[in-house]
């Protein structure tokens, strides 16, 4: 009976693994050799290059440009998501949750249900120098002179941007968080009440332990997310990538050099870059992240 | 100019209107050659080929290829023709020339037409310059176009594009506010900080320009150093010499453009600002000046107000020690059809190009796009708005003072995008006019120095 069981499901997996190894799988593993290849995307014709490509991007300023910004972004986008989200989703459940806790919820919730082009076309009106919402703010609220040209400003462009996916990241994690700690049995928290813990103690001692998990998986999506960013750069910025390389990011590189400037070998060296990267960041999330593992 | 190479077509217009007369002698003058006869049409094609042509479907819609598909519907009745259309002609048809299985006849926005020329992808389109005219019988198609279109789209002297539109770009302002102010528009540098000083006092900020795309600005500021320093330095910046850009008059260009930043000329926020709505503010009266191409007009649509009088000028020069004359402009043919040389009927591609530039398709596109195409008269008794009038009166002063373009724009994709980005640095004050210089020089010697960056020469 068994053999018939697996043969079933093995024909479901059959269609979706077939599709997934062609249209996700395959590609991946070509980019490896395109990247060892002059291949400029209008012929099939490509020729061996060895590693020139590598060498080339270790001698790129740009391309460390872009990872000096991706590396800004991965440690702070993290960092400023998941302590925000941390307070907001506690405060939603500090004793059963503040007034209209539900409703905030919802709220937080919102900006995730926006596609990410819907969000940058968005903070693109937000941030307009002129009429724009944030500066028009800056202005009623008689912080005229904290106005900013904002994304065409080299100095203010890459915070600007982080402050979208800011934006637009807390909620989902809100909500993730609020779920996890709603899962915590309460006799817990009355047990440190009686052993005289107070609300500090009881989120640092209890909470924070006890959801560990859902924080670690938090991190690992935000430090992938981070190195993408493709999206938002791309619709916000100057250019894009700019003002003069000032929100230059991996993944934007590498669409450059294959769509404008036609190196298609070159920005697949890029891509097996960027996912070496990625690859060692994310066994170093886990690692960095890994505590023993509560049981209750 | 514009990143999309839209920029230059739309002038062509003017262009068209001012040869009608030119183009009546050039008819009337070539029954004498009747003894060299045209190149026979039509004889090579397969009338039983399918034919698919991919439309950009951008600025100029797709309407116009409606006249020209039915004409070879009507010569070739067996073909099955076909017509595609789309925006992102670069993730559109790779694949499709990778596969080996292009269109036969593109409008091409997108498309990287030099690496596609280095790769051989494109046919030598050469012959249809000598093919008869399809709608003026014993003309060859060369003779019925405007000056400088049979010489464009050529890669080392092969011709691989066809243009189809006409234009010039310089600097917009709008008559009645000059006028109400009594400004007139200098010719100098010098005299530009003069009157952009007169009208801050005013409380108009005197330039803003598409801060969000810095080549917009680029364009007039290699043109100021180009009429100062004279026709040698466009020649070595396109042909990547030594020390090129840092030529003193580039620097001195650089200067003067920094200084609209640096004493508050620029409408504030201007470096952030998208090409729509930089020239908002500008329609509205908010900015005195601001570079673009002649198709302003169009893409403003209704913004623009009823009484705004645009005008285009040529780019102020230098000083008065300028080389070249302040009238030169850039511009002429602009668009680009190509035949790829994989294409499965590529001599039907060729001849619906033939049918395309005929006069009366091209009447068809003016009337239909309001822009001037690269037949001559093609566009007689139509009605020209203030806008297309000033650029009609550009390109008649600038006569022979005129060319398409810097060619390391076409040529050199990362060189032009490392321009904008220096640009950029430029405006926002986080270099110097002669660090910008040395970051040029520094990026055209690295595309000098780039074996695998097919060099051209100019």
């Amino acid at each position: 009976m068994h053999h018939g069981k697996y043969r079933f499901v093995f024909s479901l997996l059959l269609v979706p693994v077939g599709l997934y190894a062609v249209f996700v799988i395959s590609p991946y593993l070509q980019a490896f050799s395109i990247a060892l290849t002059d291949w400029q995307g209008m012929t099939a014709d490509s020729h061996f290059i060895g590693f020139d490509n590598f060498v080339k991007l270790f001698h790129d300023p740009v391309f460390w440009t872009a990872l000096r910004h991706n590396v800004f972004l991965l440690v702070s986008i993290p960092l400023v998501i998941v302590s925000l989200s941390l307070f907001f989703s506690a405060m939603l459940n500090y004793q059963g949750g503040v007034p209209g806790s539900r409703i905030y919820k919802v709220v937080y919730f919102f900006p995730s249900v926006l596609s990410i082009a819907v969000v940058g076309v968005l903070w693109q009106f937000v941030f307009e120098p002129r009429n724009g919402l944030l500066n028009g703010f800056l202005q009623a609220v008689g912080l005229g002179d904290l106005k900013q040209i904002w994304l065409g400003d080299g100095k203010t462009a890459l915070g600007s941007i982080m402050a979208v996916v800011v934006w637009g990241g807390v909620g989902f994690y809100v909500v993730l968080f609020t779920a996890a700690m709603s899962a915590i049995p309460r006799d817990l928290y009355e047990a440190a009440l009686l052993d005289g813990a107070g609300p500090w103690q009881s989120f640092w001692r209890l909470t924070l332990p006890l959801i560990w998990g859902s924080v670690q998986v938090a991190i690992a999506y935000l430090v992938i997310g981070a190195l993408d960013m493709f999206a938002l750069v791309q619709v916000l910025s100057v250019g894009p990538g700019g003002p003069d390389d000032a929100t230059q990011v991996i993944s934007l590189y590498m669409y450059t050099n294959a769509f404008t400037y036609g190196n298609f070998g070159y920005a697949a060296a890029i891509g097996v870059a960027l996912f070496a990267i990625n690859l060692i960041l994310t066994l170093l999330t886990f690692r960095l992240t890994r505590r023993e593992r509560v049981e209750y | 100019m514009s990143t999309d190479g839209k920029v230059e077509r739309r002038t062509l217009l003017r262009l068209a209107l001012a040869v009608p007369a030119a183009g009546a002698l050039a008819s009337c003058a070539k029954p004498a050659s009747k003894a060299a006869p045209a190149a026979q049409t039509g004889s090579k094609v397969d009338g039983t080929k399918a034919l698919e042509f991919f439309n950009f479907d951008g600025g100029y819609g797709k309407a116009w290829t409606q006249m020209p598909l039915d004409l070879y519907r009507q010569e070739f009745p067996k073909a099955d023709v076909k017509l595609t259309s789309g925006q992102k002609l670069q993730q559109q048809l790779q694949p499709r020339f990778i596969q080996g299985n292009p269109p036969d006849l593109i409008e091409n926005v997108g498309l990287d037409a030099a690496a596609l020329a280095s790769q051989k992808q494109l046919m030598d389109i050469g012959a249809l310059l000598e093919m008869e005219s399809f709608d003026q019988p014993g003309v060859k198609v060369k003779d019925t176009l405007l000056p400088g279109v049979a010489e464009a789209g050529r890669y080392d002297g092969v011709k691989y594009e066809m243009p189809y539109v006409f234009g010039v770009a310089g600097i917009w302002y709008s008559q009645p506010l000059m006028d109400k102010h009594g400004w007139t528009y200098p010719k100098h540098w010098d005299e530009m900080l003069a009157l952009c000083a007169e009208i801050k006092k005013a409380g108009i900020a005197p330039w803003t320009y598409q801060g969000k795309f810095p080549g917009y600005l680029t364009s007039p500021m290699l043109m100021t150093a180009y009429k100062a320093a004279g026709p040698d330095l466009k020649k070595k910046i396109d042909n990547l010499e030594p020390n090129a850009w840092r030529d003193p008059a580039l620097i001195a260009a650089a200067e003067g453009y920094q200084e609209l930043v640096s004493k508050g000329y620029l409408l504030e926020g201007s470096q952030a600002l998208s090409h729509t709505q930089s020239q908002t503010y500008w329609a509205q009266g908010k900015a005195v000046f601001i570079p673009c191409g002649g198709w302003l007009e169009n893409e403003l649509g209704a913004i623009a107000p009823k009484d705004l009088g645009m005008t285009m000028v040529p780019v102020p020069g230098l000083s008065s020690a300028d080389k070249a004359p302040f009238e030169t402009v850039t511009g002429g043919p602009g668009g680009a059809l190509i035949v790829p040389a994989q294409a499965k009927n590529p001599q039907g591609g060729i001849e619906l190009l033939r049918i395309i530039t005929s006069k009366k398709c091209m009447r068809n596109f003016t009337e239909l796009t309001k822009s001037l195409s690269v037949v001559k008269g093609a566009s007689d008794g139509v009605a020209l708005s203030s806008a297309n009038k000033s650029m009609q009166k550009v390109i008649d002063e600038a006569g022979t003072n005129i060319f398409l373009d810097w060619s390391f724009r076409l040529w050199y994709k990362k060189l032009l995008d490392n321009s904008d980005k220096a640009m950029a640095a430029l405006m926002n004050r986080e270099v110097t006019p002669d660090e910008w210089s040395k970051r040029m020089q520094k990026f055209a010697d690295e595309t000098a120095k780039d074996p695998s960056i097919k060099k051209f020469h100019a």
